[in-house]
């Protein structure tokens, strides 16, 4: 044990001061005692139990929401797929949306006349895709861009459908009195139900 | 005669009673759900890069044929059966060539990715653990996944099923320690505030077959370590603005100084409030007063880290800082601070000895506030070579 007056000596060698977390000094300690993250890999014997599983017959688990009825194997299937494709629904026109995020949005967007006035009227109504961003732009269009240039949204990513918007396989070029009409087309209620997510 | 307990009595199902099926309805729902709940606690174990084979002896060994006929196959139909994805994922566990064999071929990467999408569980956790393996190759192969995958992946981090959400916080750990772009590009998917919420979940208790609030810890400090963090600005403002939220006994909270150490919360630029003082205090020592060894990682990163933070503190915010710690010493932990640096002496770890003593050289200096918090004469600091582990730099 280190007496006072070796104390203060010992004290004396090291320099006072914030250090910053890549300082050198920390360098041995991380060696010595907080171990590096190490790449780990998977595996499972899952696929095996699901193999042995009794077959499904017509008895088994199906989709009781109205319109669905499809049957699944197991209630790991029947969850994910309640999960993904009816828990948030519009209760106006019955689509079904990935998050509570976008189900917001599709309400805005399609369902709220207040809305569709002031982006007919220019004004930044068009929340990001993504919930932690609170940009807001004034067309689906620089929205598609923000998300794309922002946030590394893959180009060809399914963007209408993210609130609720029919997917279009073949756009005809937009004339411009196309373009001063998206908006309101893009209000268009869509029965069908998308695989989002 | 013996009567066999499970052989059902009743007739054939045309002519059971409707109790009857139903009971039997539940006991078959019952089963399945004992398997299910079986599978997710047994079934997932995680090897490095080769480490399979000496652990697995049944492992089927894929040669480079299997692996471009999967390939081939996969590619053209666009789709990948949950058995097809299990090989693969064997495969990529085995060795890094058949990895390079999959990053190779075209298209390939982009049928597993779909799969994610998909509406069936089993091939959706298929895709991501044939993801996951996949991600313990090198640079390249972490950048091809995140610029494929990496927005589903973070959608999945949302998912309430927690074998996705865990499975995909493998992958992006995997990706972001590995290759410094791929980190980029997740941090600008907005991750760190989603890490962090789910990092800050108080749901329920530890679960060792679950344990999502870990993982999303591990990936936060990876996006914050490093001089060149992946981390912006603007994460770690949020981080710093939501750190009162972790409350030290939930799950996964030894990360949390490190997080907060790593991401440079505690520097001479950044000020703190009140409760943010009294937070870091907290953290600090509550760790210092109740972790009672030095054996296990956890319990190394609480002590550790709570040093450091303490030792940047009192230079930093060197005022509210002490007369935090001096109501918390005296209200809530009824102790010295010289007691608890002593207990963290007789750990008797040369090292973090002397990172105990960086920290008595911030508390005592000539511009220190009087009266000092801590008294050297009741320190029992070790006699040992500190000459010879200070940095070269110092001597």
């Amino acid at each position: 044990m280190l007496s006072v007056a070796e104390i203060i000596n010992l004290l004396n060698s090291i320099p006072v001061g914030y250090k910053s977390p890549e300082d050198n000094c920390f360098n041995a300690a991380n060696q010595m005692y907080i171990p590096e993250y190490k790449k780990l890999g998977v595996i499972t014997v899952a696929n095996e139990l699901q193999d042995n599983l009794p077959e499904a017959d017509e008895n088994d688990l199906f989709c009781d929401v109205p319109g669905c009825q499809i049957a699944f194997e197991n209630s790991a299937s029947y969850q994910a797929h309640f999960y993904n494709v009816h828990r948030y629904l519009c209760s106006v026109c019955r689509r079904c949306l990935p998050t509570a995020h976008l189900l917001c949005l599709h309400i805005l967007e399609c369902h709220d006349s207040y809305f569709i006035i002031r982006a007919k009227r220019g004004d930044a109504m068009y929340s990001c895709f993504l919930g932690e961003c609170k940009v807001k732009l004034p067309t689906p269009k620089q929205r598609r861009e923000h998300c794309i240039n922002k946030h590394k949204f893959p180009a060809n990513y399914r963007f209408e459908q993210l609130c609720g918007k029919p997917y279009k396989r073949h756009t005809k070029k937009p004339s411009k009195s196309v373009e001063a009409n998206e908006i309101v087309d893009d209000m268009d209620v869509v029965a069908d139900i998308p695989n989002m997510k | 005669m013996e009567v066999d307990p499970d052989e059902p009595k009743t007739s054939p199902s045309t002519s059971r009673s409707p109790t009857q099926h139903i009971r039997d309805r539940n006991r078959q729902v019952a089963q399945q759900h004992r398997e299910e709940q079986r599978a997710k606690t047994i079934d997932t174990v995680r090897f490095g890069l080769g480490e399979v084979q000496e652990e697995v002896e049944e492992l089927d060994e894929l040669s480079e044929q299997d692996i471009n006929g999967l390939i081939t196959r996969i590619t053209r139909r666009k789709h990948a059966s949950a058995e097809e994805m299990h090989k693969l994922s064997e495969a990529f566990l085995q060795s890094m060539d058949n990895i390079k064999l999959f990053f190779e071929a075209p298209g390939a990467l982009q049928v597993i990715v779909k799969e994610i999408i998909g509406l069936d569980s089993g091939c959706q956790v298929g895709a991501l653990e044939c993801l996951c393996n996949l991600s313990l190759g090198e640079a390249p192969v972490c950048e091809k996944i995140i610029h494929q995958g990496g927005r589903n992946l973070v959608q999945c981090l949302d998912s309430p099923d927690e074998r996705l959400k865990r499975t995909s916080l493998w992958i992006i750990a995997n990706t972001i320690s590995t290759s410094p772009k791929a980190a980029q590009t997740v941090v600008q998917m907005n991750i760190v505030p989603k890490l962090f919420y789910i990092y800050l979940d108080d749901s329920g208790e530890k679960n060792i077959a679950n344990e999502f609030r870990e993982d999303a810890a591990v990936c936060l400090q990876i996006l914050v370590m490093g001089k060149n963090r992946a981390a912006r600005q603007e994460d770690i403002t949020f981080i710093k603005d939501n750190m009162i939220k972790k409350c030290r006994n939930s799950v996964a909270a030894e990360y949390h100084l490190k997080i907060i150490f790593h991401a440079d919360i505690v520097n001479p630029r950044n000020e703190f409030n009140i409760e943010q003082t009294h937070h870091l205090m907290d953290f600090i020592l509550g760790n210092l007063y109740t972790t009672p060894d030095f054996g296990s990682i956890a319990n190394r990163l609480r002590i550790v880290y709570a040093i450091r933070v303490l030792s940047n503190m009192v230079q930093c915010v060197p005022t509210t800082t002490i007369d935090a710690m001096r109501q918390q010493l005296r209200g809530v932990w009824e102790t010295h601070l010289e007691v608890l640096l002593n207990k963290v002496f007789d750990f008797g770890e040369d090292l973090l000895s002397l990172e105990v003593v960086y920290l008595i050289r911030n508390l005592i200096h000539d511009k220190s506030p009087q009266p000092l918090p801590c008294q050297l004469d009741r320190l029992e600091v070790p006699n040992i070579d500190y000459e010879k582990l200070l940095p070269q730099e110092w001597k």
